[in-house]
């Protein structure tokens, strides 16, 4: 086990106008672990998440990334060439609308196989096989691998998206509310199947979503987010089952369990 | 004598109920017990006395309030989230009553998922794991057309059946059950308490709560009663 985390932010502030989105956040993240954040839409945590990947700027705090080679690097500090390369290789970015990460009107084997080609990849075969035996990973049929994913399902897309993160063996993914907008069976075979996959290739993974049963499935750990700070912390069963703050016992007092 | 596999010290831990105007509700308060290897205590104590309590914190699920559970030399109380983690991977079992089925995930894989997670990518490991997966199945009698469905629509006792094989399938030197046997007929109790008895001769501290008398009379060499405090 390694024993620095893999991703650590400290004091991170934002702020959009006068609406606090994330005041003094705090995390570490090691290898092969899966955080959850949760809370209320409007807790600030898809802030954190595009701060933590870079996409967005604190107003205060750091994050940073320890790169495979060069140690540990600062993710706002560095440039906008480095970080893309870290974009299209060693990370992952799951929207919570499949339409925002992938190229709808270029075919499933495309969308996979673009990230491969990011990384130098030029034989044509050897793209098409991988890209193939992703989308097995993600248990969708190859023979779908030429259609647009205009022409996919909800769930399939999600699936294609998680197809075209993993390609690059990321070692840290971001999730943001990877099943909310899917029915409930879909949603469950997708969980299933994130689940599987982050302990198998033992992926880091910061995972935000609003729902406490999605927290529980896949992640280890978990952060409550209420008005962008954090109120409480600890093992997803710590928090879900044995909860300290008033704002999070309210949460999981607010869950129906079928 | 060498340090017990679990002990405990000075154990309190109150929950504090913030909708109810931030009542405390004292559960444990001064809780000592110490479980050595080879040992299998039984919780005793009336409903709410806090049995189940206790071993949720042995296993770090509830946060005590105050005193000491070391496990194997481990400090529990308070220990981040990445140690108690490593802890319950290496040496710390849960079995509850209840199966927290995860959907879609058929029962033999649920059984092997402990073992699965030491494999990565290693096919050959992973078959391995599933062998063992199936020899616990066998043994618990769950039948075998059920090996490929996920356990949410099995009845309690296979439920509880999966759940003990789980467990069973990759045994850690401490093990915590809180009433393995509530939904077995006698047959499959008697398995469980072989099974469970022989873990405990092979070495394993066990810390139960068993409300069968039978069952906990052939499990436990000793019974430690909650509220007296011995």
């Amino acid at each position: 086990m390694n024993e620095e985390p893999i991703l650590r932010a400290s004091g991170l502030a934002k702020r959009y106008g006068a609406r606090v989105a994330l005041e003094d956040v705090s995390l570490e993240l090691w290898e092969g672990e899966v955080l959850a954040v949760v809370g209320e839409s409007g807790s600030g945590k898809s802030t954190l998440l595009a701060v933590l990947a870079g996409r967005v700027a604190p107003d205060a705090g750091r994050v940073e990334y320890r790169t495979r080679h060069e140690g540990w690097r600062d993710v706002h500090a560095m440039s906008e060439a480095a970080r893309r390369m870290l974009e299209r290789t060693d990370w992952g970015f799951v929207h919570q609308r499949p339409e925002d990460g992938l190229r709808m009107t270029v075919s499933a084997g495309a969308n996979v196989g673009e990230r491969l080609m990011g990384l130098g990849a030029r034989h044509y075969g050897r793209i098409r096989s991988q890209a193939a035996h992703w989308l097995e990973q993600v248990e969708m049929d190859p023979a779908r691998m030429d259609d647009a994913p205009l022409s996919f399902s909800g769930g399939m897309r999600q699936r294609l998206q998680i197809a075209r993160n993993l390609v690059t063996r990321p070692r840290l993914v971001f999730m943001d509310e990877p099943t909310s907008g899917l029915d409930v069976s879909v949603q469950a075979r997708l969980l299933d199947l994130l689940r599987g996959l982050t302990r198998r290739l033992a992926l880091a993974a910061v995972v935000v979503t609003h729902d406490l049963g999605v927290a529980r499935l896949l992640a280890e750990r978990m952060m409550v987010l209420k008005d962008g700070r954090v109120v409480e912390t600890g093992l997803a069963d710590q928090v879900l089952d044995d909860p300290q703050h008033p704002y999070t016992q309210q949460l999981v007092s607010s869950v129906i369990t079928p | 004598m060498s340090e017990p596999a679990v002990a405990i010290r000075g154990l309190a831990k109150s929950f504090f109920l913030h909708a109810q105007g931030g009542v405390e509700l004292r559960v444990l308060h001064g809780v000592s017990l110490d479980v050595r290897a080879g040992e299998c205590v039984a919780l005793e104590g009336r409903s709410g006395a806090g049995k189940s309590t206790l071993l949720k914190c042995v296993y770090g699920s509830y946060r005590p309030s105050g005193g000491s559970i070391r496990v194997l030399g481990h400090e529990v109380v308070g220990a981040p989230a990445r140690k108690l983690l490593a802890l319950r991977r290496e040496a710390l079992g849960y079995v509850s009553q209840f199966l927290r089925a995860v959907p879609r995930v058929p029962a033999l894989d649920v059984v092997a998922e402990p073992l699965l997670e030491r494999c990565g990518e290693d096919a050959e490991a992973a078959r391995a794991a599933r062998r063992t997966a199936e020899r616990l199945l066998l043994a618990l009698r769950v039948p075998m057309r059920l090996w490929g469905v996920p356990p949410a629509t099995f009845s309690g006792g296979e439920q509880q059946r999966v759940n003990i094989a789980r467990a069973l399938a990759s045994p850690r030197p401490v093990l915590l059950l809180d009433e393995p046997t509530a939904s077995l007929d006698a047959e499959n109790r008697a398995t469980v308490v072989a099974l469970i008895s022989e873990l405990r001769r092979a070495g394993a501290a066990i810390l139960g709560i068993f409300h069968d008398a039978q069952v906990r009379d052939a499990l436990a060499t000793r019974v430690f009663d909650l509220e007296r405090g011995r």
